[in-house]
C-alpha cells in the first residue's frame, strides 16, 4: 500500500514537486517565526524580579520663576527637597496608598547606569571585579516596598526595606556570572562591595534578590545593584492597596491641589502596566505581525492543497471509479488522498529540519542565541509543531476534494467512458 | 503543378525501450485542386502523414514541399504563419474550444494572422458561417451544438483563412450517416466550386471512392498510388 | 481580442468556481499583506499636510563628535548655535527651521487639573516648512521669536478640551505651570507626521531656550529641517554644508576630535532615525524585501501549480490553436494575459482590503506612530499613484512568477500530442 502511494506520488511528480517546495519554504519560515514567538513568550513569562500590579508612577515637577505661584527660595524660606518630601508624605497619607518609594530609574524602560563594582566575598582572598554589565540603581527604602521584591533567604519587602534603611546594598543573584566566578548567590551575603574606581566608599551586601529585568522581552543579561540613597527623581513610585485601583485616577484628580506643596506639583500619574504597554507597543506589534505572517503562510498552504487536489480528483475520476468498482470503500478513498498530502509533508520535514539546523549553525535563530543549551530539543519540538500545523492545513485543504471523490458514482463515470 | 510534394519521408518514434517506424520512405505528390483520400488500418501512419504535411510534426528523413516552399529550417514563427496561410485542419473530434462561442472559434485563424480589422473579421466570420449554414448559431457555444454542427463550425474555421490545402483527419468518424453525408457534401463543394486541395483520412470506402485518388497505407508503407 | 481574454476567464470561472475563488483569494491575501507592508513604509515618506514638503526637505537631527585617535565618541541632538552653524542660512536652501523633539508634558488652565499632551518648541520659520492649517489666529511672528515671548499655538482638540471652543486666541494656557498666550489654533495633525506632529507649540526662544544645552557646547535639544526649492537642490545644499563641516572639523582637530556626519542631513526616509551615533539603518530595506519575497514566492508556487493543472486540461485546445497558426510566443502571451486578469481581480480586492484596514484599523496597522493619539489617516494619505503603481507592479511580478513557467511549458508542448490529449 505504502509503496503504491509512493508510486502515485511519483506519477504526479511535477505538481507534487511544486507542493513539496512550497511546504519546504513554509516549513522553514514558519519554524523561524515560531522560534521567535516561543522564545519571546518564554522570556516574557520569566520573573521580572518585581511585582508591579497596582503600581503607579507619579510625575512630580517644580514651578519655575515664570510659573504662577512660584516661591523664590532665595528670598523665602523652604527648599525644593522639602517640597518633594512633603508631597511624598502627602501621597503616603492617602488612604488607598500602601507604599511610596523612589529610585534613579523605574520599571519598563531601557535606562542603564553601567557601573563596575569590586567585591570582597568571605572565603575568597582576591577582590572580584564585575564587568560593565552591572546596572546601578539608587533607591530609597520605600522603592522595594512598592515593587515587592523578596530576598533569596525569604526576606519580605519590608525586611529588605529595613536593610536598605540601614545603608546596606542589595544585589541580584546573577552577580556571580558577571564576576565570572563560581559563587553560590547566598555566599554574597555580608560580602563587601565598592566602586571599582573609588574604593573609599564601601557597602555591605545586605541581601541577594532574584535577577531584575528592565523589560518584558529582554532577558536578564545584566546584574543589578540597588544602592541606598535619598533618591529624589521626578518619578515617584506608589503602590495601592489591593482593590483600591479602580477609582484612584478619578480621586487623585480631585485631590491633586491638596497634594501639591510649595513649588512641587503633580504633573502626571501613570500605571506601570501602562508604561509597560507603551514601551512594548512595537514588540507587541512585531509579535502580532509575525503571527499574521504565519497565519497567511498556513492559509496559503490550505488554498494550494485545496486547488491542487480539486484538480487532481477531477483528473482521477476514472481511476477512483475503477478503485470503487474493485471494492475500495469510501473511507479508503478519502484516506488515500489525505495520505498523499501527508506523505509529501513527511518527506519534506526532515529536509526542513536540516535547513533549520543550518540557520541555527549561523546563529540566526533567537532560541540559539538565548537558550543555546536547550536549543536542540527545542528545535525538534518547534519543527514537530510546525509539521503538525501544516498537517492540519493539509487535511483541511484536501478534505473538500476528498469528500467529492468519495461521492463519485462509478457507474456514471464508466458509462461516460 | 504539384502543390504538395512528399519526397522520401520516413518517421520514427523512439522511446527508451522501443523504436517504432510510423512512416517508411513515402513518396507522392498532390496537385492543386485534387481531392485525395488516405486509407489504411489503424496505426498505419495516416495521421502521422497528415501531421507532417500540416507542419505539426517533422519527418525523421526526407522532405515535404508545399506550394514550392522548402519547409526545413523554418522557425516556429515562420511555421505558424505558413500553417495559418496555407493549411486548414479538420479533426475527427472537432476540437472546438469550449470556452469560445461559435463565431469566436471560427475567427481564431484570422486573429492569429493579425493585421485584419475587427470589422473585416466579423464580416468574414458571417460569410463562412453562411456557407456552412450556421449563421443562426454564431453566438452559441460548442456544447450547445450537435456533432454535425460542430464539424461544420470546424470546417468554417478551416476555410476562413482561405487556405489552399485542407487536411481532414476522419472528419465524419464521430458522426452518423446522415450528418456524414452533409459534411462530405460541404467538402466536395469546397473542392469543386472553390478549387481547394483536400487531403482526407477516412475508413469509409464509399467516401474514398468519391474522391479523385486514394492513397493506401499499411504498416507505415504506401502500398498504392493510383 | 481583449474581450476574448475576458470571456475565456469568465468561462473558466463559471466552470471551475472553486479554483477561481481559491486563485482570487490567494492573490488577494498576498497583495493585501504586501500592500500593508508597503503602506507602513510609504506613510513615512509620502508628503501630506502638515508635511507636504517631505520630498524637498532635509533633516539635520544629530551630531556625533568622536576622538580622532581612540574610540571615544558622543552624540546627540544639537545646541541651537551648532545647528545654525552647520545648517543655518544656506544660500541654496529656501528656509531652515529649528525645533525640539515632540515630548509629552502637562498642560492646563488656571485651576484645572493638568492633562498630558504633546508639546514641541519651534521657531517662526517652522510654519513656512510645515503647512499646518490655521483655524484661528496666525503663526509665530519673527518679532515674537526674537523677543522670546510666551506665546503658544495649540491644536484644535486642545482648544476644545481647555475652553470648549476652538477660538481661543488671546486666552492663556499653562504648560508645566508656565502661562503662555495663545496666538493661533491649528487643525490637529496625524501622528504619522512624525516630525511636525504636536498638540501644543511654544517658541524655542522662550525661557532663554536658545541657550539650552546638555552641559556641552555641541549637544542640546535641537533638530532642524532644511527646505530646498526642489530635491534637485540637495547636492548644492550638501556641498555648502560640506564646506562648513570642513571648517568645523579643523577646529575640532585641535582637541583630537572630529565630526562624523553619518550622512546627515537626512532625506525624509531617514527622518525618523532614533539613534544619533550610527549611519541610517539600511537593513530595514533588506528586511522589507525579504518579506516581499516570502509573501510573493509562496502564493506564487501555489498559483503556479494551479495554473499548471488548468493548462493541462486545456492541452488539446492549445494544440488546435497551434495548428491554426498560433505562435509559441502567442501562447505564452495569452496565458499570461488571461492569468493577469485574474491576478488583477485579486489584486484589486487585496488593495481594497488594505485600504480598508489602513483607514479603519489605522492604530493596528501603524502601531509605531500611535502614541497618545490615534493615528488619524485620510484616504488621500494612503491612496495615491505610488500605491497604485506598486500594487500593479506586485501583481505583475506575482503573475509572472505564478504563470511564467506553466505558460512556457505549454508553449513548448508538441502540438500533435497536445491535440490528441484527452481533455478539451
Amino acid at each position: 500500500m505504502k509503496r503504491k502511494l509512493l508510486k502515485q506520488i511519483r506519477n504526479e511528480w511535477r505538481s507534487n514537486t511544486w507542493l513539496a517546495i512550497e511546504l519546504l519554504i513554509v516549513s522553514v519560515v514558519v519554524w523561524y517565526i515560531l522560534d521567535i514567538i516561543s522564545v519571546q513568550t518564554r522570556i516574557s513569562h520569566e520573573y521580572m524580579g518585581f511585582d508591579y500590579d497596582n503600581c503607579y508612577i507619579v510625575d512630580v515637577q517644580y514651578k519655575t520663576p515664570d510659573s504662577y505661584g512660584y516661591i523664590d527660595y532665595e528670598t523665602e524660606e523652604g527648599s525644593y527637597y522639602a517640597d518633594y518630601t512633603e508631597l511624598k508624605k502627602r501621597l503616603n497619607n492617602l488612604p488607598e496608598v500602601l507604599a511610596v518609594g523612589n529610585g534613579s530609574t523605574f520599571p519598563f524602560n531601557y535606562n542603564f547606569w553601567g557601573q563596575p563594582f569590586s567585591f570582597s566575598v568571605p572565603g575568597i582572598d582576591s577582590l572580584l571585579h564585575s564587568s560593565g554589565r552591572t546596572n546601578r540603581i539608587n533607591v530609597d527604602a520605600g522603592y522595594i516596598k512598592v515593587l515587592r521584591t523578596t530576598g533569596l533567604k525569604g526576606e519580605t519587602p519590608e525586611q529588605l526595606s529595613e536593610i536598605l534603611a540601614d545603608g546596606k546594598a542589595i544585589i541580584t543573584s546573577n552577580m556571580a556570572q558577571m564576576l565570572n566566578a563560581d559563587i553560590d548567590p547566598l555566599d554574597f551575603y555580608n560580602s563587601k562591595m565598592m566602586f571599582s574606581n573609588d574604593s573609599t566608599t564601601v557597602y555591605q551586601v545586605g541581601a541577594v534578590v532574584p535577577a531584575i529585568r528592565r523589560a518584558q522581552f529582554e532577558p536578564a543579561f545584566h546584574a543589578t545593584v540597588l544602592l541606598p540613597s535619598h533618591a529624589n527623581s521626578n518619578l515617584v513610585k506608589i503602590r495601592l492597596k489591593d482593590g483600591k485601583e479602580s477609582d484612584f485616577f478619578h480621586r487623585i484628580k480631585e485631590e491633586i491641589n491638596s497634594l501639591n506643596y510649595g513649588n512641587a506639583y503633580i504633573s502626571e500619574v501613570k500605571a506601570i502596566s501602562q508604561i509597560r504597554d507603551d514601551l512594548h507597543r512595537n514588540d507587541y506589534a512585531r509579535m502580532r505581525n509575525l503571527i499574521i505572517c504565519m497565519g497567511f503562510l498556513l492559509i496559503t498552504i490550505f488554498l494550494g492543497l485545496l486547488g491542487t487536489f480539486w484538480f487532481r480528483t477531477q483528473q482521477r475520476v476514472h481511476e477512483i471509479a475503477v478503485r470503487k468498482v474493485t471494492g475500495a470503500t469510501r473511507p479508503q478513498i478519502f484516506r488515500r488522498l489525505i495520505g498523499e498530502g501527508l506523505l509529501i509533508l513527511v518527506i519534506v520535514t526532515p529536509i526542513a529540519y536540516i535547513i533549520d539546523l543550518v540557520i541555527q549553525h549561523y546563529d540566526l535563530s533567537l532560541s540559539h542565541q538565548f537558550y543555546p543549551e536547550g536549543s536542540v530539543v527545542f528545535t525538534i519540538g518547534c519543527v514537530l509543531a510546525v509539521a503538525a500545523m501544516i498537517a492540519l492545513m493539509i487535511v483541511a485543504g484536501i478534505y473538500f476534494p476528498a469528500r467529492k471523490a468519495m461521492d463519485i458514482e462509478p457507474a456514471d463515470v464508466l458509462r461516460g467512458e | 503543378m504539384s502543390l504538395i510534394k512528399v519526397d522520401g519521408v520516413s518517421k520514427m518514434y523512439r522511446t527508451s525501450e522501443i523504436e517504432t517506424l510510423a512512416l517508411e520512405n513515402v513518396n507522392f505528390t498532390i496537385d492543386e485542386g485534387e481531392f485525395v483520400s488516405v486509407m489504411g488500418p489503424s496505426g498505419c501512419g495516416k495521421s502521422t502523414l497528415l501531421n507532417i504535411i500540416g507542419l505539426l510534426d517533422r519527418p525523421s528523413k526526407g522532405k515535404v514541399e508545399i506550394a514550392g516552399c522548402q519547409l526545413e529550417g523554418m522557425s516556429d514563427r515562420q511555421l505558424a504563419a505558413f500553417r495559418n496561410f496555407h493549411i486548414g485542419f479538420i479533426f475527427q473530434s472537432f476540437h472546438l474550444i469550449q470556452s469560445l462561442s461559435v463565431s469566436d472559434n471560427v475567427e481564431l485563424p484570422l486573429i492569429y494572422r493579425g493585421g485584419i480589422s475587427g470589422k473585416e473579421r466579423s464580416r468574414r466570420v458571417k460569410e463562412v458561417l453562411e456557407r456552412v449554414g450556421l449563421s443562426h448559431r454564431a453566438d452559441h457555444y460548442p456544447s450547445q451544438l450537435s456533432g454535425g454542427q460542430c464539424q461544420r463550425v470546424a470546417i468554417a474555421r478551416a476555410i476562413i483563412g482561405n487556405p489552399s490545402i485542407i487536411l481532414a483527419d476522419e472528419p465524419t468518424g464521430n458522426l452518423d450517416s446522415k450528418m456524414s453525408a452533409e459534411i462530405m457534401g460541404i467538402l466536395h463543394r469546397l473542392n469543386k466550386d472553390e478549387g481547394r486541395t483536400i487531403l482526407m483520412v477516412t475508413h469509409n470506402e464509399e467516401q474514398a471512392s468519391e474522391t479523385d485518388r486514394v492513397l493506401r497505407f499499411f504498416d507505415g508503407r504506401q502500398i498504392t498510388n493510383c | 481580442m481583449k474581450s476574448n481574454h475576458f470571456s475565456q476567464v469568465l468561462y473558466e470561472m463559471k466552470h471551475q468556481p472553486v479554483i477561481g475563488i481559491v486563485t482570487v483569494i490567494g492573490t488577494a491575501l498576498a497583495i493585501f499583506l504586501i500592500m500593508i507592508v508597503v503602506m507602513m513604509h510609504l506613510v513615512t515618506i509620502v508628503p501630506f499636510s502638515p508635511e507636504s514638503n517631505r520630498d524637498r526637505t532635509l533633516y539635520g537631527k544629530y551630531i556625533n563628535i568622536a576622538d580622532i585617535e581612540g574610540d571615544g565618541s558622543s552624540s546627540a541632538s544639537m545646541t541651537y548655535s551648532i545647528a545654525k552653524r552647520l545648517f543655518g542660512d544656506l544660500e541654496s536652501a529656501e528656509n531652515v527651521s529649528y525645533f525640539t523633539d515632540t515630548e509629552t508634558t502637562d498642560i492646563s488652565v488656571v485651576g484645572s487639573t493638568p492633562s498630558i499632551r504633546s508639546r514641541k518648541n519651534v521657531d517662526s520659520d517652522f510654519w513656512k516648512i510645515f503647512d499646518y492649517e490655521f483655524i484661528h489666529g496666525r503663526p509665530f511672528s519673527e518679532e515674537e521669536f526674537e523677543a522670546g515671548m510666551h506665546v503658544a499655538i495649540v491644536a484644535e482638540s486642545v482648544a476644545r478640551e481647555m475652553y470648549n471652543t476652538s477660538d481661543v486666541c488671546g486666552q492663556e494656557i499653562l504648560v508645566t505651570q508656565i502661562p503662555y498666550k495663545i496666538v493661533g489654533v491649528v487643525k490637529d495633525a496625524s501622528p504619522l507626521a512624525s516630525t511636525a506632529f504636536s498638540d501644543v507649540f511654544l517658541l524655542i526662544s522662550a525661557n532663554d531656550g536658545l541657550n539650552r544645552n546638555w552641559s556641552s557646547e555641541y549637544f542640546g535639544p535641537y533638530h532642524c529641517a532644511i527646505l530646498a526649492g526642489s530635491s534637485s537642490d540637495f547636492p548644492k545644499i550638501r556641498e555648502e554644508i560640506q564646506v562648513r563641516k570642513n571648517i568645523f572639523n579643523n577646529e575640532l582637530a585641535k582637541d583630537n576630535k572630529r565630526y562624523v556626519d553619518h550622512g546627515s542631513p537626512f532625506i525624509q526616509e531617514y527622518a525618523n532615525i532614533q539613534y544619533s551615533n550610527g549611519d541610517p539603518d539600511t537593513s530595514a530595506k533588506t528586511r522589507r524585501y525579504v518579506i516581499y519575497v516570502i509573501l510573493l514566492i509562496v502564493p506564487a508556487i501555489n498559483l503556479s501549480s494551479m495554473t499548471q493543472s488548468r493548462l493541462r486540461r486545456k492541452m488539446s485546445e492549445i494544440g488546435v490553436r497551434r495548428a491554426y497558426g498560433c505562435t509559441r510566443w502567442r501562447i505564452i502571451k495569452d496565458v499570461l494575459v488571461e492569468n493577469f486578469i485574474v491576478t488583477i481581480a485579486g489584486g484589486i480586492l487585496g488593495l481594497l482590503l488594505c485600504l480598508f484596514f489602513g483607514l479603519f484599523y489605522s492604530d493596528m496597522v501603524f502601531t509605531e506612530f500611535a502614541t497618545s493619539k490615534n493615528a488619524d489617516i485620510s484616504l488621500s494619505m494612503l491612496f495615491n499613484w505610488q500605491v497604485f503603481t506598486i500594487a500593479l507592479l506586485f501583481c505583475l511580478i506575482l503573475n509572472i512568477l505564478s504563470s511564467g513557467i506553466p505558460a512556457w511549458r505549454a508553449s513548448r508542448v508538441d502540438p500533435v500530442t497536445a491535440i490528441n490529449s484527452r481533455n478539451i
